[in-house]
């Protein structure tokens, strides 16, 4: 969340816990609004540019049902989160998947979210395939060349067992050990996927998407004529920016599949890097996935319906907190957007919800990355 | 026919999936099939199941010297199915007039002109403007102009020559829209900056720098002498999202000429504006019901009800209202038989597929049994959208007693299917069934009761439901 500099700016995040996890109401007026902890581990929630007025509203996540008027997809999800007492975005993001599969936010996002966690397992089981092929032909020096078929068959099974155990007598480490380790990695750097695999699972489908905002959103604010136009470089700049940055940790959180026998030998501290760049990579592509399920909704409307999303997606942008690229080039350059902009979300008179705009909230539930 | 409509569903189902490059291909083949082989008629179906993607995709377009041509007053196109509208163009004229142009010009510069177009490149994927046009076009359109003009000359001083050109042309209408084309090719050039400016189109709010070039454009007319500076109205309208933010600006040019006589800029932007609301709601009176769905039929409500607004606040609403009583006549009648019409059972077939559905271990084909609950959801909720959207100004079409009784029913409806469920959760009838069940139960009631009556309804069955399985043992 960004503060224009000046008064205020006091409060602007410089962490990623700090700026919080976007959570995917369906309510208009806290669309992408953020859980994080406060200082007392309580969960609250931020809404920027609320009233469209500039800065963010903090409030006692407790009391989010009672001040604001809820969807009941909302309502279910602001009481998951609670009782999960979590705010890191995997755990925020299997809340909403599990309160979208409940069909609260309507059949089409029920079948994205039941497809989206298929998805999700399928994408596990394929990394820990690659991560056990790979890191036993590494440890074997390519003696041992596994296929699919080896991990089904009960002869493959036993060739893996074979070589598992040779590899982990040569670590002076048990078997299952050794497999427990292959597994928990595994499931690790899933959302990653390992460099080679035929399919690209979340994570990297995010950062290259992110990566391709870069050059749609450049392209489209040169043609743009409104002043929508003006928010598309910035969004540009940042969807490179970030892009970038996801990238250098993505290199980091696989280059030690390359020497699956350091990692695994000294799994503890090992694991703990991989687990750090995981949630830094997490945090950083968090609220991502909306941007680009607005885009990707936007284009197949007219002008003046892109140049909406284009609005919100400025409302919206995820910003790296200063501290964490603090080292990066171009990173307070990058900081320094104010946003401003004001939306006709409730009646004014009424505080009833409009349900187009809640409607077309969904709209981003129903689709995938 | 039948193999060619056959293919056309077919490519429509997969339009999505075919790549860009391909996409390119099949337009190409399709508008030289047209200049070629293929009926228009035949080409022009191929094409508008693809435009959808041509849209996203853009490929670069057979370009053809008529194309050339039509470029300058293309914004103006409308189909038209009787009389001349006012700055305006019916596609049926692009054909006569050609022909009738061609057939006069020098063939010798023809056949230059259509060998530069040969050896000129075809230009990328995603291109906004074709760069051949303004290469090309210049050299067209003055010839055309200078050539047209002649023709309209001698038609105004010798009645028997006019007579027989509306024979030729067919129609008296096609000669009314060839003086509306000689007016803009005459001021092709122009036109062609002031398009630039206002693109892409369609244009939404303007802006200041593109308000300056409009008037500064204008008052270059004015300068040169030009013999239609009005049509530059036209062009700026019809890239307008909202043709009527247009008026305070014409009508800020004050008397100058637009080139009619009597006409002042905003006398002739809201005579161009009436011919289109009047296309528009003709359009909506002859729209046939079985032809829209409940979701089309809620988009021209709203569509209606944010024209009469303009046409109320601009004072012009009486010289239309003709065409309004019959408008809302018809969008009256096919509220009530695509939204209203059978929507109790849409609705509650939505809520009780779901109330009803087999445990999926028990369906013969789970699959199938899954997607027809999904269809059915997906069924209510579309009808239930439409239906609040026609709710916001259902008084505009004197729908609104209608309406509200429908919502009034179908709240009354879902609650008593609410509470007849939290009865059989409080006397155990689906304890069998589980907590996680009777949830997804609930919740399918409470979904289309928020989306009929509002999240303040919902919320009561919600917190007794919830309660209500809390209880469950389990």
């Amino acid at each position: 969340m960004n503060f224009p500099k000046g008064a205020g700016s006091q409060f602007q995040p410089t962490k990623f816990e700090e700026r919080g996890t976007a959570v995917a109401f369906t309510t208009p007026a806290l669309s992408q609004a953020r859980v994080r902890k406060d200082n007392r581990d309580q969960l609250e929630l931020t809404v920027s540019s609320f009233s469209g007025v500039k800065g963010n509203y903090v409030i006692r996540w407790k009391d989010v049902a009672e001040i604001f008027s809820l969807t009941m997809h909302d309502r279910e999800l602001h009481e998951l989160i609670l009782k999960g007492n979590s705010c890191l975005p995997p755990q925020v993001r299997h809340s909403i998947l599990e309160v979208a599969k409940s069909g609260l936010a309507g059949p089409e996002a029920q079948k994205s979210a039941e497809e989206a966690l298929a998805e999700e397992e399928n994408e596990a089981l394929l990394t820990r395939f690659f991560l056990f092929k790979g890191s036993l032909e590494r440890m074997t020096g390519g003696q041992v060349n596994l296929k699919v078929s080896d991990f089904v068959a009960p002869s493959g099974r036993e060739r893996v067992k074979e070589a598992m155990t040779d590899v982990a007598k040569r670590m002076h480490l048990q078997t299952q050990v050794l497999y427990d380790r292959l597994e928990q990695w595994g499931s690790l750097i899933s959302p990653l996927g390992v460099n080679g695999m035929a399919k690209e699972c979340r994570l990297r489908r995010i950062i290259n998407q992110i990566a391709m905002l870069e050059n749609t959103m450049h392209n489209w604010g040169a043609e743009d004529k409104s002043e929508a136009s003006e928010l598309a470089v910035p969004i540009a700049k940042m969807a490179g920016f970030t892009a970038d940055y996801a990238k250098e940790i993505m290199v980091s959180a696989l280059r030690p599949v390359e020497a699956p026998e350091k990692v695994l030998f000294n799994w503890d501290k090992a694991s703990a890097l991989i687990q750090v760049d995981l949630e830094r990579l997490w945090w950083t592509v968090d609220g991502w996935e909306f941007v680009l399920l607005l885009w990707a909704d936007a284009q197949e409307r007219d002008r003046d319906g892109q140049r909406a999303a284009v609005t919100e997606i400025y409302r919206v942008l995820p910003i790296i907190p200063e501290k964490e690229a603090a080292n990066r080039p171009n990173a307070k350059a990058m900081q320094e957007n104010g946003r401003l902009q004001v939306r006709a979300l409730e009646g004014w008179n009424s505080g009833m919800l409009d349900i187009e705009m809640m409607r077309r909230v969904e709209t981003t539930k129903k689709r995938r990355i | 026919m039948t193999d060619l409509a056959s293919e056309l569903r077919d490519i429509e189902r997969k339009l999505f999936e075919i790549p860009d490059e391909k996409v390119a291909q099949l337009t190409m083949l399709i508008e030289r099939s047209r200049a070629v082989v293929m009926s228009a008629a035949m080409a022009n179906a191929a094409l508008g199941t693809l435009r959808p993607r041509l849209t996203k995709t853009r490929p670069p377009r057979y370009l053809s010297l008529q194309r050339i041509f039509c470029h300058p007053f293309e914004d103006l196109l409308v189909i038209a199915d009787g009389e001349k509208q006012f700055a305006r163009i019916g596609r049926r004229s692009l054909t006569p007039v050609w022909d009738y142009l061609i057939a006069r010009l020098d063939k010798a510069a023809v056949k230059e002109l259509e060998a530069a177009l040969r050896a000129a490149p075809s230009p990328e994927m995603g291109l906004h403007a074709d760069p051949r046009i303004p290469r090309l076009g210049p050299k067209l359109w003055e010839v055309a102009a200078k050539l047209l003009r002649g023709e309209l000359a001698k038609a105004a001083s010798d009645a028997a020559y006019k007579d027989e050109m509306i024979h030729e042309l067919g129609g008296e209408a096609v000669l009314a829209d060839l003086a509306d084309m000689v007016a803009v090719l005459e001021l092709a050039l122009p036109l062609q900056e002031l398009r630039e400016e206002l693109s892409p189109k369609p244009v939404g709010r303007l802006l200041e720098p593109q308000v300056e070039a409009i008037k500064q454009a204008y008052a270059g007319l004015l300068e040169a002498n030009a013999a239609y500076p009005g049509f530059l109205l036209a062009l700026v309208i019809a890239r307008l999202t909202d043709g009527f933010q247009a008026l305070p600006i014409f009508d800020g040019l004050g008397e100058v000429s637009t080139g009619l006589e009597g006409m002042t800029p905003g006398k002739f932007a809201r005579a161009m504006l009436s011919g289109d609301c009047k296309r528009f709601l003709s359009n909506v009176s002859k729209t046939d019901p079985e032809k829209v769905s409940d979701a089309n039929v809620a988009d021209m409500v709203g569509d209606f009800a944010n024209l009469l607004s303009r046409l109320k606040q601009d004072g012009m609403a009486d010289g239309a209202a003709k065409e309004i009583q019959a408008a809302t006549q018809q969008l009256k009648h096919m509220v009530k038989s695509n939204v209203l019409g059978g929507i109790d059972g849409k609705v509650m077939g939505g809520v009780s597929a779901v109330l009803t559905a087999a445990p999926a271990e028990e369906a013969a084909d789970p699959e199938i049994a899954k997607q027809a609950v999904f269809d059915a959801k997906l069924e209510a909720e579309n009808r239930v959208y439409a239906l609040q959207r026609v709710a916001r100004v259902a008084g505009e079409i004197g729908a609104e007693k209608d309406v509200a009784g429908t919502l009034k029913d179908l709240t009354t409806q879902i609650e008593s299917t609410g509470a007849t469920l939290i009865g059989d959760i409080k006397s155990g009838k689906l304890n069998a069934e589980g907590k996680e069940a009777a949830k997804t139960k609930l919740f399918a009631a409470l979904r289309m009761l928020e989306l009929v009556a509002g999240s303040n309804a919902a919320s009561k069955l919600m917190k007794d439901g919830l309660a209500a399985i809390a209880r469950m043992p389990g």
